[in-house]
């Protein structure tokens, strides 16, 4: 029953679109006894034949591939199925094996917005509208990396859309700033000093400190906020604290071989045998990477063959 | 056992050797003498999967993978007291013979111990490797070679007993807060003796300076190291001082050339724990470096001596249960602190059997009737066998067991 009134439309689309003359007027018979209203009247035993009100085709089967859409779907609608010319399917079958419901009279498509009224060519038409208010784009900034130079730091704010009696949204006052570390000019301690006020804020992947300011109740304050805050890091972390001295060989990210145990060893060493300064370059930089690579068949491999031409050893 | 038959690989081919109608009972421990046809490619009287070699100074790597005999009259005075693992004991016991597989790891160390310029200062091996890939037996294997050699032998069977099954354990009088294994410091220097009684008698291993254990008890210099020996195992209060006099005198006496020592300490890891079973008379668990009998042996595998060589092996089960690493990697086990005590060694990996090495080890077990299933001996079942067991001689020992 469902189905009845689609295949209806469908065999009068057959109907009408062979039609030679499809643009001639319906002629409106409101008389009782006409035959074309024959059909309409129920008796008791009488059946509901086919046929029903004359309706035209739906409009999309008679547009033309080339129309103008923009002109058609000019502004921001409610999905119309007769006046889309796509086969579009939404939504989840009845039957499991059954195809998605089609678009006419289906209330899933009609809910959400579409974007009809945004294809590219009426996107075009709009910037071309817009763009004698528009001044040339800089010319310095010819790449991503320009724009980062010149542009090091990105805002990003978020607008809610309400259609209720208030239009303010809590969230919308929630501010991230975010800037590449390698735009601040900061070296050896005074970036370790940055990252560790940072912390898990900074994504060493995309080399980029991200901060979200959601602390006090207007845009405009958390934004200032921000400012002050990357401010504030720079140069706190440029200041260099009495305290920072205590930093011992256990709190280093990376092993040293500079300053480490392991070094303190092998010139114990050379003192008593010869050891080769080339052999001892080449370990210490095997032993270096063991420790900051971290432990597996590769870096210990290294690590053994370095020790036995260190060591002096060899195999037959 | 009656009317089994059993199959045979030899070099290849597949031979249905016995049928055995009678209970066969093995009254010798020396190595049977199996026939093999001449098609044998060398003049080696035993299997393929044997080798003639027993002495391990003469083993090279075309013996990789063979089988080697210990002496009985060998293994009783090298392992009385410990340093081949239980399981294996065991085996050796059910086949009446003690052979060991000779492996890389150990031809590794030997030959660079054969090579190695004693004037140094005493390199340090450390061994790793995933559990039952064979670093005790490795080990087991470097002793007997050192011991051919006649280095003074330092050997620890198993460090983490000290601290997981003390013997014994009470303060020390003499350094505060330090806790003595007096019993087990005996103990240790009762193998230490019967590990080097040949060379104890030697006349150049003499004591290089006084020790006084007491105001009467004193070991003058120039009195053989035996007694500082009989002094630490008849006098239990002075058992640890007398092992780290007595480890103190080997490094003076090896860096004057007068003898030459080989440490062998298994699980040296729990030397840089921070657990052990030991309490002090306040009821305070300690850690290992509390303990007045690490201290010696961490010191002994320093690198200021010379005329020695140092192995150690880190495993991860010498931890506790809970406190286990799940690495099986030298630096993650012996932590920053062991690290940086024993840097710069050299690694040595065990790993799990080649697919020449498992070979053989299956003909081995066939031979002993370790594996009577016939299944099991087929090219078939040799594949499940490797599969189950991922090759790891451990593994395929439990396996093959109930075959």
């Amino acid at each position: 029953m469902l189905c009845n009134s689609r295949y209806r439309l469908l065999r009068i689309v057959a109907k009408f679109s062979t039609d030679a003359s499809n643009t001639e007027f319906r002629v409106l018979d409101l008389r009782k006894g006409s035959s074309e209203n024959a059909n309409q009247g129920r008796g008791r035993f009488q059946k509901r034949t086919e046929g029903g009100p004359q309706l035209l085709p739906p409009r999309e089967t008679k547009m033309p591939i080339d129309q103008d859409w923009p002109s058609v779907w000019p502004g921001p609608r409610t999905f119309h199925p007769a006046s889309v010319p796509l086969p579009v399917r939404q939504g989840y079958p009845a039957k499991d094996l059954a195809a998605p419901p089609g678009k006419y009279a289906n209330a899933e498509l009609m809910k959400i917005p579409n974007f009809l009224h945004l294809t590219p060519a009426a996107v075009q038409r709009h910037c071309q509208a817009i763009k004698r208010f528009c001044t040339p784009w800089p010319s310095e900034l010819t790449n991503e990396d320009a724009c980062d130079k010149y542009f090091p730091v990105q805002t990003t704010t978020c607008d809610y859309l309400h259609s209720s009696p208030s239009i303010r949204d809590p969230l919308a006052r929630i501010v991230t700033l975010q800037v590449k570390l390698s735009s601040l000019p900061l070296e050896g301690r005074a970036r370790d000093k940055f990252l560790r006020l940072v912390q898990e804020r900074y994504n060493p992947e995309t080399d980029m400190v991200t901060i979200v300011v959601d602390r006090c109740p207007t845009r405009k304050q958390n934004l200032h906020y921000s400012h002050f805050l990357l401010t504030v890091l720079y140069h706190e972390s440029m200041k260099e604290e009495s305290w920072e001295s205590e930093k011992s060989p256990l709190d280093n990210e990376l092993f040293e071989w500079q300053t480490s145990a392991s070094r303190a060893a092998i010139d114990g060493l050379a003192v008593k045998q010869k050891l080769d300064p080339d052999y001892i370059q080449l370990y210490s930089e095997a032993l270096t990477n063991l420790m900051n690579k971290g432990e597996d068949q590769e870096t210990l491999a290294d690590y053994k063959e370095s020790a036995l031409q260190l060591l002096g050893h060899s195999r037959n | 056992m009656i009317g089994k038959s059993v199959f045979r690989a030899l070099n290849g081919k597949q031979e249905v050797v016995k049928r055995c109608s009678k209970i066969v009972i093995r009254a010798s421990s020396t190595v049977p003498q199996m026939s093999l046809p001449s098609s044998s490619e060398n003049s080696n009287p035993l299997p393929f999967f044997r080798s003639i070699q027993n002495s391990p100074s003469l083993h090279a790597s075309n013996n990789s993978g063979q089988f080697y005999t210990i002496d009985p009259s060998i293994k009783k005075q090298l392992f009385l007291y410990g340093g081949i693992p239980k399981t294996f004991d065991e085996l050796c016991n059910t086949f009446k013979e003690t052979c060991m597989m000779i492996r890389e790891p150990a031809l590794e160390i030997m030959d660079y111990m054969k090579s190695t310029n004693f004037n140094n200062a005493a390199t340090r091996y450390c061994l790793y490797g995933k559990i039952g890939t064979g670093k005790s037996m490795t080990m087991a294997h470097v002793l007997h070679y050192g011991f051919e050699n006649s280095f003074v032998i330092v050997h620890v069977p198993w460090a983490p007993y000290w601290y997981k099954f003390p013997k014994e354990y009470s303060d020390c009088p003499t350094k505060e807060g330090m806790v003595d294994l007096p019993l087990d410091a005996v103990a240790w220097l009762i193998h230490f003796k019967n590990q080097n009684s040949h060379l104890l008698a030697d006349p150049n291993l003499s004591v290089c300076q006084d020790w006084e254990w007491s105001k009467r008890e004193i070991t003058k210099k120039g009195a053989p190291l035996a007694e500082i020996v009989e002094m630490g195992i008849n006098r239990v209060k002075y058992s640890t001082n007398c092992i780290e006099a007595l480890l103190q005198e080997l490094k003076q006496l090896s860096d004057l050339k007068r003898c030459k020592t080989i440490v062998v300490i298994d699980g040296f890891n729990i030397f840089f724990s921070d657990k052990t079973k030991i309490k002090t008379a306040a009821f305070e668990k300690i850690p290992p470096k509390r303990v007045t009998i690490t201290s010696p042996f961490v010191d002994i595998t320093k690198q200021d001596w010379s005329n020695g060589a140092v192995i150690v092996s880190v495993d991860d089960l010498a931890f506790f249960r809970k406190d286990q690493r799940n690495t099986h990697y030298p630096r993650g086990l012996l932590g920053p602190e062991g690290f940086e005590h024993l840097d710069p060694f050299i690694p040595i990996e065990t790993k799990n059997y080649s697919e020449k090495e498992f070979h053989y080890c299956i003909e081995y077990f066939l031979e002993r009737r370790w594996i009577i299933n016939p299944h099991a001996a087929s090219e078939e079942g040799r594949k499940e066998l490797a599969f189950i067991s991922n090759r790891n001689p451990f593994n395929l020992l439990k396996v093959t067991a109930p075959l």
